[in-house]
This record gives C-alpha cells, sequence and structure tokens, in this order.
C-alpha cells in the first residue's frame, strides 16, 4: 500500500514573522528550537523572565508510603458520596451544639453563650481568610529578577 | 449502513469476554486494529487511517496472537449476520442440554461463552476428531476439540429441579435482583461461581496479593479529615507559609 500523505510541512513563519526575526537576530537562536518554553516574554530583542513561569518540582518523601502501583483484586467496591456542605456542618458544628442544648448554654435566639473559634467566625472574617492565599502575588514592592541572575542561583 | 449492523454492534467485542480479560477497553481496541498509517495529531490533518481495523470473531480471544495469525492485512474478513440479543442468559459454568447434532440430549457444563457469535462452548461434548498426520517417523495423533453451538436454537438451559431443559425469563425479586425464572416450574436459576471468573483469578477472595499490590486494607481506608478551610490555606498550613496581608475588596457593577 502507497500512502501519499506522509509529508509533514515545518511551520516556517509568515513574510510578517519572517521580517521580524531579521529585525532582532537574538531571537532567531532560541526560535529555531522547536517545542521549547521560555520563562518569559520578549521585548524587542530582549528576553524578560518572569520567575512564576519557571517550574518548580517539589517532589514529596516518600519513605514510608504503604501504596504500590497496582490494587489488588481482594478490594471491596467502595462507593463514598458526594461531600456537601451539610456534611461539613455536621462535622464541625453539630456536636457542640447539641451538648450546648444539653446543658442550657443557648441563647433565646440559638447561639451559645460560650462560642468556639469556629463559632465566633463572621462571613466577612471567613471570607478574608480565603482571600489571603496568594495575596503576594500582584504586590509591586517585589522585584524582579533578571534571567541572568536566576540563572546564577542554581 | 443497515439497521439491523448498528443493532448487533458487530464491531464491538462482548461485555462477557471484556470482563473475562481484566484488560482495558483501549487495550483490547488496540491489539485488535493493525494500521499501517495515521495521520498526525495536528491541526492542519483530518483524522484518516490506512489498516485494518475490523476482525472476524472466532473461539480464540481478540487480543490473542492466534487472533492476530488469522487476520492478517490480506486476508478478506466476510460479513457475518449475528442475530441480536437483548438479555444474554447462559454464562460460564451453566448446565447445559445440547438439541442438535451427535450429542442431541446430552448434558454438559459450558466452558467458554463467545458472545460477539453467539456462541457457547460445552465441556467434553460435541467434539470434532482430527489427526495429525506423520511427520518425520512420528506417530500421527489425534486431537479433540469442542466446536461452537448457537445460544438461541442448539442449546437450552436446565431446570434445578427435574434436570430437564427449559425456557428462562428475567424477573426482579422483591429485593429488586434481577434473576433467571425457569418458566415450567417458576423457580430461580442461580448464576454459577464460575461466571466471574476471570484471567487473572477464579474469585475475588482467593486471589493471592503479589508484591506490588496494594493491600485491600490500605486502600479501604478513609484518610480523609475535613476541615473549615480551602484547599489552599490547607496547603499553607502544612507547607508553613504565613500571611496576614488582606486585599482590598473589590467592587463588581
Amino acid at each position: 500500500m502507497k500512502n501519499f500523505n506522509k509529508f509533514t510541512l515545518i511551520w516556517r513563519g509568515t513574510e510578517y514573522e519572517k521580517k521580524k526575526l531579521k529585525e532582532y537576530p537574538a531571537r532567531l537562536e532560541v526560535e529555531r528550537e522547536h517545542g521549547v518554553r521560555h520563562p518569559g516574554y520578549w521585548a524587542g530583542n530582549k528576553f524578560v523572565v518572569i520567575p512564576e513561569a519557571i517550574p518548580d518540582i517539589i517532589v514529596p518523601d516518600l519513605t514510608n508510603c504503604q501504596f504500590k502501583p497496582y490494587v489488588s483484586y481482594r478490594t471491596p467496591d467502595i462507593s463514598q458520596g458526594e461531600f456537601t456542605a451539610e456534611d461539613l456542618f455536621n462535622e464541625i458544628y453539630s456536636e457542640k451544639i447539641e451538648n450546648d442544648f444539653k446543658q442550657n448554654k443557648l441563647n433565646a435566639e440559638g447561639n451559645s453563650l460560650e462560642p468556639s473559634e469556629e463559632e465566633k467566625l463572621t462571613c466577612t472574617e471567613a471570607f478574608n481568610n480565603a482571600r489571603k492565599v496568594g495575596s503576594d502575588l500582584f504586590s509591586q514592592d517585589r522585584p524582579y529578577p533578571t534571567r541572568e541572575e536566576l540563572l546564577n542561583l542554581d | 449502513m443497515r439497521l439491523t449492523f448498528i443493532l448487533q454492534d458487530f464491531k464491538k467485542v462482548g461485555e462477557l469476554t471484556k470482563q473475562y480479560s481484566n484488560l482495558p477497553d483501549s487495550y483490547i481496541k488496540r491489539s485488535m486494529e493493525q494500521i499501517i498509517y495515521r495521520t498526525p495529531d495536528k491541526p492542519n490533518y483530518l483524522r484518516r487511517s490506512v489498516g485494518k481495523k475490523q476482525i472476524k470473531f472466532t473461539e480464540n480471544r481478540p487480543w490473542t496472537i492466534q487472533s492476530k495469525l488469522e487476520n492478517t492485512l490480506f486476508t478478506k474478513t466476510p460479513v457475518i449476520y449475528v442475530e441480536p440479543i437483548r438479555d444474554w442468559s447462559i454464562f460460564k459454568g451453566d448446565r447445559v442440554e445440547i438439541l442438535v447434532g451427535r450429542d442431541k440430549g446430552k448434558q454438559g457444563i459450558v466452558i467458554q461463552v463467545i458472545q460477539e457469535r453467539n456462541w457457547v462452548l460445552v465441556g467434553n461434548l460435541n467434539m470434532k476428531i482430527t489427526t495429525m498426520k506423520m511427520f518425520k517417523r512420528k506417530p500421527s495423533t489425534v486431537i479433540r476439540e469442542e466446536q461452537p453451538l448457537r445460544v438461541t436454537d442448539q442449546v437450552s438451559l436446565i431446570d434445578p429441579s427435574d434436570m430437564l431443559p427449559c425456557k428462562i425469563e428475567w424477573r426482579y425479586t422483591e429485593e429488586g435482583e434481577k434473576v433467571r425464572v425457569s418458566l415450567r416450574s417458576g423457580r430461580i436459576i442461580p448464576i454459577p461461581i464460575l461466571a466471574k471468573e476471570t484471567y487473572d483469578y477464579k474469585t475475588r477472595t482467593s486471589y493471592e496479593e503479589k508484591d506490588k499490590d496494594t493491600t485491600a486494607d490500605v486502600v479501604s481506608k478513609i484518610t480523609f479529615t475535613p476541615r473549615l478551610c480551602t484547599f489552599e490555606m490547607d496547603l499553607m498550613d502544612k507547607v508553613g507559609i504565613k500571611e496576614d496581608r488582606i486585599p482590598s475588596p473589590v467592587y463588581w457593577y
């Protein structure tokens, strides 16, 4: 059987792109490595490094891990339901409310007289706690290191 | 394309054979097809392939070498018409009576089910005898092999109350289980243990755990403990990152 579909064509770029490459010859060497993703962007003939774009792989310590590549056929069929907001409420608040009700520590409104830390949380406080994560991302004081600095850091 | 072709799913491997193999669907599909060339997975190509994708189903399982030898690239696959069956009712390990042929009236136990062709092999019955001829002064030998029987009309299930062939029907018990019931006596015909046998084990409980298997106790243990925080907050606690700054509020209009 003969196939004439096998010829693959490399994308050589449009005329506009070819012009730009001639203007900035420093890009040429890097752009020819097909499929390489560089951590940053080109501003004219200069390369600007974005530190968030550099992959940082965190490998966990697996000394006492009991898991192995396969699962034995002996395991029974486990079906775990969806974990809803009601389940979370029952898990965290329900026991304390029950104990307070038996010991008459509840208000006329239903709030406890000796609230725990979780019961003291207001709606805005809880929302702000969640928003604290990653708040350093967009701070303006943070200096961006150059590419040479990052390469010398190892 | 005809309607009957869609109904019988003639291109697909039967569910019982898949269950026996314990292999993923993708592997079975890959082992069946013999493709010379496939277009690369890029946007400027259409998804086309050159080669053979359909095999002729026989007693040999579709992922084995024997079936590959039967279905080489240049053999023609005949179109085989198979009667579509909605509820498959004969399984491996069932006692069965043969209705046709030399062994008519004899009872045996089903060894293998070939769902793609509506076939069944009954142990030590309906055999074909062949003599392998003398070769290099070795004595010739006689080989016996079971021949396939059609499920729809050449074989019938047996009622365990009087050990006679019967017609069956699928019904539901009061607990909601689906069972086979013989129409003559109304007795339930239980599905044998052998029906759940696979290539790797006879039954699940009798399987011996190997070195690379995670044991059943470890897998079935639930280690999740709910906390009143988001996923990111939980990660920050475990890694040890502390953050006090609160971003300014955002309003959408």
